[in-house]
């Protein structure tokens, strides 16, 4: 791993388009700027690798009878309070 | 003329759509990001859960469900960067569907409001975008 130090409002660049800028630092927080190119993806670590996980749960969870269970009991749920949900029979009939 | 497609699908038997149907992701889904190519599968039998179903490979699908079901008010609001990857004008325009994490009882299934699968359903382009702030949850229980 490449190890800079850098002085607050000082940058670091990666390529010809990725601009890190620290910005300030509050004791044990810091504060940095990225400026990236469209394309890419900027986050914080541990949020994405959340995201990643439960992804990973979805598609591994996908089986039918679990599914259907739940679709059954949202339905139940649906019809005792159904003024709120107005394109329920709509989406009932929508259909690829 | 609309050109019909028929895949085998390990959980959903055979389905048919149109090639116009395929919702392009670009960028894939975090952890998936190989897959771009899906289609949304509505069966009643389901419903209201749908399956976002990879086109590229028949064992990838993910229960999705779209938000108001369960969460009257979810309205969220996306930046202008993602609005111009999605060629959207407005927020009002897109689509949001849950990912959903299904565990061992009903009790327990759960959607992923945080990172909500954000849809063009006209230009049939999609992007999962991680929500700023705090204010949704990972795994928003469906059936409270």
């Amino acid at each position: 791993m490449l190890i800079l130090t850098r002085r607050i409002g000082e940058c670091i660049t990666i390529g010809d388009d990725i601009r890190i800028k620290l910005l300030a630092i509050n004791g044990r927080q810091v504060k940095i700027g990225v400026k990236a190119p469209r394309g890419v993806v900027v986050h914080r670590e541990e949020v994405y690798e959340r995201i990643v996980e439960q992804n990973r749960l979805a598609a591994q969870s996908a089986a039918r009878a679990p599914v259907l269970d739940a679709a059954g009991m949202m339905r139940r749920k649906l019809e005792d309070e159904p003024q709120e949900h107005g394109s329920y029979e709509e989406a009932t009939h929508s259909s690829h | 003329m609309k050109k019909g497609r028929t895949m085998n699908t390990a959980l959903l038997g055979e389905i048919q759509f149109d090639e116009d149907a395929i919702l392009t992701i670009p960028e894939g889904l975090p952890g998936f990001e190989h897959y771009t190519r899906f289609v949304i599968v509505t069966l009643e039998r389901f419903f209201p859960f749908q399956w976002l179903q990879s086109v590229e490979d028949a064992n990838l699908s993910f229960p999705i469900i779209q938000p108001h079901f369960f969460c009257a008010d979810y309205r969220p609001r996306l930046s202008p960067k993602v609005l111009e990857f999605l060629r959207l004008e407005r927020s009002e325009e897109a689509e949001f569907y849950s990912i959903t994490t299904i565990g061992p009882t009903p009790q327990e299934v759960t959607a992923n409001l945080k990172a909500p699968l954000v849809v063009n359903p006209k230009a049939r382009l999609g992007k999962q975008y991680i929500l700023e702030g705090n204010s949704y949850s990972l795994r928003h229980p469906v059936l409270k």
